[in-house]
């Protein structure tokens, strides 16, 4: 694939381009992941309203009902439910790892065996998350299918 | 519904046929013929309490890997004397039954804790290598 960059002052916006002949699954997935970059969700911190770029949040949590996105350093409560946003996302690189988390795995560093057949995932913000038994193959189908693009 | 169906039934299925198969080859070369209804269904419930079980535990939020296993050996092992040893059970009374089965269940049980730590293991590795 041909990559060419144009570096110049005189844009005012960034701006994709894909030349293609035909439309291939490859291709596809690799514009669902530029798209991700457009895409922002919408968070509260202290009564303030963000717009917060999807691939800036590491991952979003559910605590007591209440929905939390979280970037290298906030906590941004979100109005939306996990499954809500699970959906939006599905073709960005998140993928859910418990009933009360889904992470982005472009922040994913490396997992661990993790006792009662579940997985520690270090995340490359030194965090750690637990990986249900339940979802380990949802996480390695989501791996599987985003190889080439992260 | 999704963990029953993919997790549950195919290890009780999986469970229930080695035993049942383990349970004809051992009569056979002991000179019996037939397997007890009651005692396939006895096995039965002895793997579904089991299942129930590991079901309950993985609910609790264990602080570390040894309080786990210790529970789940306390509550497997529970189940095993049950079954085992009340009135018409698996084994025959007496200390050295008793002494017995539960080095038999100690290597079966720790068989089975290698078996799923290698398992996520492997996981992990196929996980890691496609996170490089």
């Amino acid at each position: 694939m041909k990559l060419t960059i144009n570096q110049s002052s005189d844009f005012t916006e960034n701006e994709i381009i894909i030349n293609c002949a035909c439309m291939n699954p490859r291709l596809q997935k690799l514009i669902d992941y530029i798209r991700q970059f457009s895409f922002t969700l919408e968070g509260e911190l202290d009564n303030r309203l963000f717009q917060i770029p999807v691939e800036q949040i590491i991952y979003a949590e559910s605590v007591e009902g209440k929905t939390f996105l979280y970037d290298t350093d906030h906590a941004y409560f979100c109005r939306r439910t996990l499954a809500s946003l699970e959906e939006d996302l599905g073709a960005a690189p998140f993928v859910r790892i418990s009933k009360n988390c889904m992470i982005n795995i472009s922040y994913l560093q490396s997992v661990a065996p993790y006792f009662n057949h579940r997985m520690k995932a270090q995340l490359k913000t030194g965090e750690e998350l637990i990986i249900s038994r339940n979802y380990i193959d949802t996480l390695k189908n989501k791996l599987k299918n985003q190889e080439g693009i992260l | 519904m999704k963990r029953l169906l993919n997790t549950y039934l195919p290890s009780l299925a999986i469970t229930f046929t080695a035993t049942a198969a383990a349970i004809c080859i051992v009569n056979l070369t002991q000179g019996f013929s037939s397997v007890s209804c009651t005692l396939l269904l006895e096995i039965l419930g002895f793997i579904l309490l089991t299942e129930a079980a590991d079901f309950l535990l993985g609910k609790i939020p264990f602080p570390n890997c040894a309080v786990y296993i210790l529970c789940e050996f306390v509550v497997f092992y529970g189940l095993f004397l049950v079954f085992g040893f009340f009135p018409g059970g698996w084994f025959g009374a007496g200390l050295s039954a008793l002494l017995q089965s539960t080095v038999i269940f100690i290597i079966l049980f720790g068989l089975l804790q290698l078996y799923f730590y290698h398992t996520a293991r492997e996981n992990a590795r196929k996980i890691n290598s496609r996170l490089k």
